[in-house]
């Protein structure tokens, strides 16, 4: 057996796996209905007016050269329209070699020196691996602004710019000292269906002819301040100062200790048979799987409700979707419905601590029903309050 | 014109079928042999075997989900010009992808070991079922559909660090399970 086999192997994965992997999770923002209400109409007129013209101008089949003169920076723009996403490929004329790879750690010293951003912000960085990524970030207000520094093996490099479903981009083009900026703004966006609004965002791409730099901001940038950041960018001898830990990251995998008692559903409706009892600690995950296909999954974790309600989010923007808090004995139970799948997310609401977790964790619950539309709410509703205690779940489980 | 249609057309062994395919998913199917071959050439080439291949399976079949139907077989070919070293010079990226489901192996290849296709793939589903759904999806957007760990983090604004550790755990659990269940 090699990685090719275990490659191909997962070209044969479920389908309902895929599927749910082929929605992203969404970021939501707060409501601005009269905002989002006044961009809706801004943006449609101006995307079914400029559209064609932009087209022509964005999506260009050749390398386009930007510019001349001083060093060059060609720009290659791919549109992957279902993965919302161009992705830009960039050449760079040098007369000296290029690393390849990064050698010295280039950061834009200005925004650092002046806390550029805003009082408070936070500079969050990944230096691991890759390209030299770092990320300026204000809670209070919601801005960012990201820096990368990419090398440039054999002349070209490329960047993923992720988009929003139906943002077009628009493009031009800067010289400060004599090098050449492609500048990119990406519209605000609004999802009539979810009424999400995502603002805009520009990114500026340039290179000092050694490296190829990134900055891409959640606000418009002056030219003044763009002028500034990109003149300040110098090598740092030691990069450690700059290297911090972002303590709230990530909403998505909060991973609590180990589970210490474990629990499970009583009432699995006839013709159902457990399938799968997997213990990863923190987790366990039950499946069982009639004769027709469908599927009732039932976990248990240490963890936080909110990351979950964070990957249910991935889910709003299906046809059909609903969700609804409902009582049930004094606890918030969250039902979300589409099509063919029921979701009840619970928890017990005793949060503890933990050193090892960044935030309090408590034991959540998960009833997923995978089938057709003949399940309701209060079939889900009945085998969540027959979950009880198991002492000991090792004869169920299946790995 | 809807899933449902084409499927039709398909059906009734009407060519147009091919024609409205390629304009619903001829993008979504290009961007995936993309990130795994670097030639355009290779992905052309793949993108035709793709409707072919498509136009030779249904019928008999019919695709619940067409769009995952045609990556399914876009990848799948992609798949095999790596496999065969058809392809022209690998995409790094791809590269990457490859070494990271070797760490999966022990010393990297374990040529003695004959396992069938299916029952492989039978035991990393059953795998990928016991995964929080989290983590399940963060596995298939890199090896199946080879997304940049870069494209993964900012979908899931998490720190592209974050998901390197979470799929190298990932990996280890596939490891485990996989010599547990006997096909290491």
């Amino acid at each position: 057996m090699n990685e090719f086999d275990i490659l191909d192997a997962i070209g044969g994965v479920d389908e309902a796996l895929l599927s749910r992997a082929e929605h992203r999770p969404v970021k939501k923002l707060p409501l601005r209905r009269f905002a989002i209400a006044v961009a809706a109409v801004m943006t449609l007129a101006v995307s079914v007016m400029a559209a064609p013209l932009l087209r022509e101008l964005l999506f260009p089949t050749e390398p386009v050269q930007i510019t001349e003169g001083g060093r060059h920076i060609y720009g290659d723009l791919y549109r992957d329209i279902d993965n919302d996403e161009y992705r830009i490929d960039l050449q760079v004329n040098s007369t000296a070699p290029l690393p390849a790879q990064i050698e010295e750690v280039r950061l834009p010293l200005y925004m650092i020196q002046n806390n550029w951003l805003v009082a408070y912000g936070e500079i969050d960085a990944v230096y691991s691996e890759g390209p030299v990524h770092f990320k300026w970030w204000d809670r209070s207000s919601s801005k960012w602004v990201t820096f990368e520094q990419k090398c440039i093996p054999e002349g070209r490099t490329s960047f993923s710019l992720e988009t929003y479903h139906g943002a077009e981009l628009s493009r031009e083009t800067v010289t400060i000292d004599n090098m050449e900026l492609i500048y990119y703004t990406i519209p605000s966006y609004h999802n009539h269906e979810t009424w999400e609004f995502y603002p805009r965002e520009t990114a500026v791409y340039w290179s000092d002819g050694e490296y190829a730099y990134h900055l891409q901001s959640s606000f418009d940038i002056a030219l003044e301040e763009l002028a500034r950041i990109v003149q300040s960018v110098a090598t740092v001898e030691d990069v450690t100062p700059y290297l911090k830990d972002d303590p709230n990251n990530n909403g998505l995998f909060i991973e609590g200790p180990p589970l210490d008692v474990h629990r499970m559903p009583t009432a699995i409706p006839a013709g159902f048979e457990l399938k799968v009892c997997a213990d990863n600690d923190w987790h366990v995950q039950w499946i069982w799987e009639n004769d027709l296909g469908h599927t009732i999954w039932f976990s248990e974790a240490h963890s936080h409700l909110y990351t979950d309600l964070f990957t249910v989010e991935q889910y709003s923007n299906h046809p059909g979707y609903s969700q609804e808090e409902l009582q049930i004995d004094g606890q918030t139970v969250y039902s979300i419905q589409f099509s063919g799948r029921r979701w009840l997310l619970w928890e017990d609401g005793n949060y503890c601590d933990h050193p090892d977790v960044p935030i309090p964790y408590g034991h959540t619950y998960d009833l997923w029903w995978e089938g057709d539309d003949t399940v309701t709410t209060g079939d889900l509703l009945k085998i969540m309050e027959s979950v009880v205690e198991v002492e000991d779940i090792s004869p169920y489980l299946t790995q | 014109m809807t899933d449902e249609e084409i499927i039709g057309l398909f059906f009734a062994r009407n060519e147009r079928a091919i024609t409205e395919s390629q304009r619903r998913y001829g993008g979504y199917c290009r961007s995936l042999a993309a990130r795994m071959l670097r030639s355009p050439q290779d992905v052309e080439e793949v993108l035709s075997d793709t409707w072919l291949k498509a136009w030779q399976s249904i019928p008999p079949n019919r695709p619940q989900d067409l769009k995952l139907y045609f990556a399914r077989i876009s990848r799948n070919l992609s798949c095999n010009r790596l496999r065969e070293g058809t392809a022209a010079k690998r995409f790094c990226g791809m590269d990457a992808v490859l070494d990271e489901l070797a760490e999966c192996l022990p010393g990297g290849v374990s040529p003695e070991s004959e396992v069938s296709a299916a029952q492989l793939q039978e035991a990393i589903n059953r795998f990928l079922r016991s995964l929080p759904r989290a983590e399940c999806d963060l596995f298939l957007r890199r090896y199946f559909h080879a997304e940049s760990l870069e494209t993964i983090a900012r979908a899931y604004g998490l720190r592209k660090n974050t998901v390197s550790v979470k799929l190298h755990r990932t990996r280890e659990r596939l490891r485990a399970y996989l010599k547990k269940e006997g096909y290491l």
